[in-house]
């Protein structure tokens, strides 16, 4: 029985005249251009230099609504944090995710500051996670699934408080893509680009904030390369 | 543009357009003793009618390539091929070399002509060491940009800089200049509640720019918003640029009618 | 069987749009808006064109050899664990994603925003199976509780206004208790949040579209701002995407050109809030996403375009910047339309996906003023398109008797310049002499197209031709 794949794929191929199998030159050029053969074309605007991303970063991230504050050193966080919910009328709670990384945060100087280490669900508001790389170009934050960092805890709670490391800001899209290529194996489940908080136009083209995801992003950018 | 154009002599061959020569006679007069102004000598090759659009936006290839070649083959002995329209001139210079694609005969002919037809406004924009125009014009314009004109012959700028040259004439500009006036051929007709706002929204719009008069390029949108501002009982008048820039605005507007004539 | 379209009634379905206050007052935010948002967005980014111009070659390039970038697409995504399933129309779609749905016994699924599945009328399918599709992105969940279809393709009830929102809201979420009517844009926005929380996690599957295939790594992309297409993928145990064959491209590098022009294109943005990559289902040690992950790969009459004059077509990036500029559909809205895609794209699309005979009224009903082809970031020839199906209608004859009378007695006219000479110099001279006063014709029986809406301007006199003639007669 002729399946619907092939009975597609024969269709595509008869209408390109190439009904024979490619010659195995063309599979190459066609194989290599998976490989990466084609130069990305990245405007001005995303080809910064190193000692300029971290300012590109923190203005593109304002661009897209996220607050910004930068640190000097891990043990600023909790400080910072407390301020942060305080000053937007947050409750004192946050969810930490359970990874190495974060595990080293001293959360203790701030009692009054409720810290949970679990994966985040609907019902917690405020969760604290660490982001893979940053993109200057667009102020994004890149995420990738993982056992740590299951996906949802990204969408889940209203308010993401986000560690951003400088040495791992990048100038475009296509240089995270080139520091994930040499670093991980295997893709993951998801790879997600996060550009502020969630939005919608859906009523009436008005921009709001918060529609299914977090209605506010604050970025903590760890100046580790000072 | 090439030298040969600053020859006093050098030949130029008007395609007039059917609605020009049907409706506006004074379109191709004007046209005619602006070139002669500027050294040229006009020819009007006779066998002409229409560069087949009619046709060609109906979906009648077949219908519009014959109307076409007979085109070409009229206008083929000549160097310059202006046109008062730029939907004519677009028609000709860009889709006839679509049209002829995988025709034999044609595909190279229309090429070598499409290079040859040149939109008005866009021709005289060109002409070098051109002295400036002195039209008596007096009065405040909009300028109506058609989708042609703007998109296909790409005249935007040039025409404004024109008529800047008149003294007495000045320019106010729509709000929305990009905007189609709702003609569109057979649309108008075709469609006419769809075609009635969109010339409603570019008369509105004249209107609010505080303009006299409404010049443009090309007559299919002239008639259209022209037929439009007198059916809402409205002052503007509407005239193709070319009539202003060669002092000939005797004539009445687009569907008025001034006391003064004979 | 695809939705049933009634894009043969566009005239009555227009004209009732342009009488229609409401509809006109909710077009009216189209033309402040998304046009600014796009023009400012574009001065951003200088390379613009030459950005345009490559991820226009990217897709050409991809149709050139596209069986094959389907195929390595397929081979990636199912090493890491997905299945992908090949519809050749609109039924075997529907029916690949019930049988995945009964698999797993479901009752509920959660769609993120998906106008295939539009395309296909999947929800009605769904519901009459006994499956309750619940769509997510704000604008479709609007569209579907009000109980009608997409007028926008990003925006899709971009025909409501927000009292119409806060009319609809109140009705459908009063027994859910949500008893208060909320009037700001913000208050509607939380509590579509808050009754659409609980439907994602009730929710046995999620289903998603796809703004991208990546055949380099077998993922699927999503482009979105809510964040609703996460949620839908994330939280059930099954993920399904359903894509057409269109959407492939070789590699996430690919992606992020073709973003740079979408966004911008779309919502004025440099980039979209979320751009999500999805590779198979969870890992064995991940603690969140999908135990299955399906992509349902449709083709539904695209591949026949493949190679012809419309392939360009397929380049649509569904940004919805044509009909944002479109003057039609400005006056018109999307419904209009009568099918799943309005504006330019759908006058270019359409009559390839439902046949040019229930269509034929959309490649027509436009001035040909070219801003759409202008605005297109992936530079489809829309008004070229259009034309070539104007000429699949005309060698079908669709175009009524007398239209085409008319026209061949115009050619016949105008092949023959001496005898259009002489008849047109006749009716310019029996128009001038009925020629009221005026200067104008308000009705005129020939003409009634144009009299409806606008006088007719009289002619100035003797044709130009005739007048040339008397004054050179020595022929030059």
């Amino acid at each position: 029985m002729i399946t619907n794949r092939e009975r597609i794929l024969s269709k595509i191929k008869s209408n390109l005249g190439k009904e024979k199998d490619r010659a195995k030159i063309d599979i190459d050029i066609l194989e290599a251009r998976l490989k990466g053969s084609m130069p990305s074309l990245i405007p001005k605007r995303g080809i910064i230099q190193q000692d300029k991303l971290l300012e590109k970063f923190e203005s593109s991230a304002r661009g897209v609504d996220s607050s910004v504050s930068i640190i000097d050193d891990l043990s600023e966080i909790p400080k910072e944090v407390k301020y942060y919910l305080t000053q937007n009328n947050i409750a004192s709670k946050i969810v930490v995710l359970p990874n190495k990384e974060l595990d080293s945060i001293d959360w203790n100087k701030y009692p009054t500051l409720e810290v949970t280490k679990k994966f985040p669900d609907e019902k917690d508001e405020t969760v604290f996670v660490s982001s893979y790389v940053a993109i200057a170009e667009t102020g994004t934050i890149v995420q990738l699934s993982s056992s740590e960092n299951p996906i949802t805890s990204h969408f889940l709670p209203d308010n993401s408080i986000v560690l951003v490391k400088a040495s791992r800001i990048v100038a475009a899209a296509e240089d995270a893509f080139k520091v994930m290529r040499k670093e991980i194996n295997s893709i993951p489940r998801t790879i997600t680009l996060i550009s502020g908080p969630s939005r919608t136009g859906d009523i009436a083209l008005n921009i709001e904030l918060g529609a299914h995801g977090p209605r506010k992003v604050h970025l903590l950018i760890w100046n580790d390369t000072k | 543009m090439n030298n040969e154009l600053k020859n006093k002599k050098t030949e130029i061959a008007l395609f007039v357009t059917c609605l020009v020569d049907l409706f506006r006679p004074s379109v191709a007069f004007a046209t005619i003793k602006l070139l002669k102004e500027y050294g040229y000598t006009v020819v009007v090759p006779k066998a002409q009618s229409c560069c087949g659009q009619p046709a060609y936006n109906s979906g009648d290839y077949e219908g519009a390539k014959k109307v076409a070649s007979a085109v070409i083959n009229e206008f083929d002995k000549y160097k310059n091929v202006i046109v008062p329209s730029g939907s004519c001139a677009g028609m000709m210079a860009k889709h006839y070399v679509d049209l002829f694609k995988d025709d034999p005969e044609f595909s190279k002919k229309s090429l070598i002509f499409s290079k040859k037809v040149q939109e008005l406004i866009s021709f005289l924009s060109k002409i070098p060491d051109r002295k400036k125009l002195h039209s008596n014009f007096k009065g405040t314009i909009t300028y109506h940009d058609s989708c042609s004109s703007l998109r296909e012959a790409g005249v935007k700028h040039q025409a404004r800089e024109l008529l800047q040259e008149i003294k007495g004439l000045k320019i106010k500009e729509l709000k929305h200049t990009e905007v189609c006036c709702g003609f569109g051929g057979t649309f108008c007709v075709k469609y006419p509640q769809i075609s009635e706002r969109m010339v409603s929204e570019k008369v509105a719009d004249a209107e609010a720019s505080g303009a006299e008069i409404l010049l443009s390029g090309d007559l299919g949108c002239l008639m259209n918003i022209a037929g439009r501002a007198s059916r809402e009982g409205k002052k503007i008048e509407c005239r193709h640029v070319i009539e202003v820039m060669a002092d000939m605005t005797s004539v009445s507007p687009i569907g008025k009618k001034m006391k003064r004539e004979k | 069987m695809t939705v049933n379209p009634t894009s043969n009634n566009f005239k009555e379905n227009a004209k009732k749009a342009l009488a229609d206050d409401n509809l006109q007052a909710a077009l009216n935010n189209l033309k402040g808006g998304l046009i600014s948002k796009r023009k400012e967005a574009i001065k951003r980014l200088p390379e613009f064109d030459a950005i345009s111009t490559r991820a226009k070659n990217i897709k050409d390039e991809v149709f050139l050899d596209l069986d094959f970038y389907l195929e390595k697409f397929e081979k990636k995504t199912i090493e890491y664990g997905g299945v992908v399933h090949w519809a050749e129309d609109a039924n075997d779609a529907k029916n690949i994603i019930l049988e995945l749905l009964k698999s797993i016994n479901a009752k509920i699924m959660t769609k993120g925003k998906t106008l295939i599945s539009e395309e296909i009328g999947l929800n009605e399918f769904l519901e009459e199976n006994g499956i309750e599709p619940v769509e997510t992105d704000l604008g479709e969940y609007i569209v579907q509780i009000a109980g009608e279809k997409p007028s926008h393709i990003i925006a899709p009830a971009l025909h409501k206004t927000k009292e119409n929102v806060a009319d609809l809201f109140h009705e459908i979420h009063s027994p859910l208790g949500y008893k208060e009517r909320q009037n700001s844009a913000s208050a509607l926005v939380a509590e579509a949040r808050s009754v659409l929380r609980k439907r994602y996690l009730e929710a046995d599957a999620g289903l998603t579209g796809a703004n991208f295939l990546v055949a380099e790594t077998g993922s699927t992309a999503i482009v979105t701002n809510e964040g609703n297409g996460d949620l839908t993928q994330s939280l059930p145990k099954m993920h399904i995407v359903l894509a057409t064959i269109d959407k492939v491209v070789p590699t996430l590098e690919d992606v992020s050109t073709i973003l740079r022009v979408l966004n911008p294109s779309a919502t004025g943005q440099d980039m979209a809030t979320y751009v999500t990559f999805s590779t198979g289902p969870k890992r064995r040690d991940d603690n969140a996403g999908p135990d299955q992950f399906h992509v349902v790969i449709l083709d539904n009459g695209r591949s026949d375009l493949i190679g012809t004059d419309k392939q360009d077509v397929l380049r649509c990036i569904r940004c919805g910047a044509c009909m944002n500029h479109c003057p039609v559909y400005g006056a018109v809205g999307g419904h209009a339309y009568g099918w799943v895609y309005p504006g330019p794209i759908g006058a270019a699309l359409n009559p390839a996906l439902i046949g040019i005979e229930k269509s034929h009224h959309l490649p027509n009903a436009s001035t040909f003023c070219g801003r759409c082809e202008e605005v297109c970031p992936m530079q489809i020839p829309l008004p070229k398109i259009m034309r070539h199906w104007r000429n699949e209608e005309w060698k079908k004859k669709i175009p009524k008797y007398s239209v085409r009378l008319v026209l061949k007695l115009w050619l016949f006219l105008v092949l023959n310049p001496v005898l259009y000479r002489i008849v047109s110099s006749i009716f310019v001279r029996i128009l001038s002499f009925f020629s009221p006063q005026k200067g104008y014709f308000s009705n005129l029986p020939f003409a009634s197209g144009w009299t409806s809406v606008r006088d007719f301007p009289a002619p100035e006199g003797k044709s130009f031709l005739s007048q040339w003639e008397e004054e050179h007669d020595d022929n030059k």
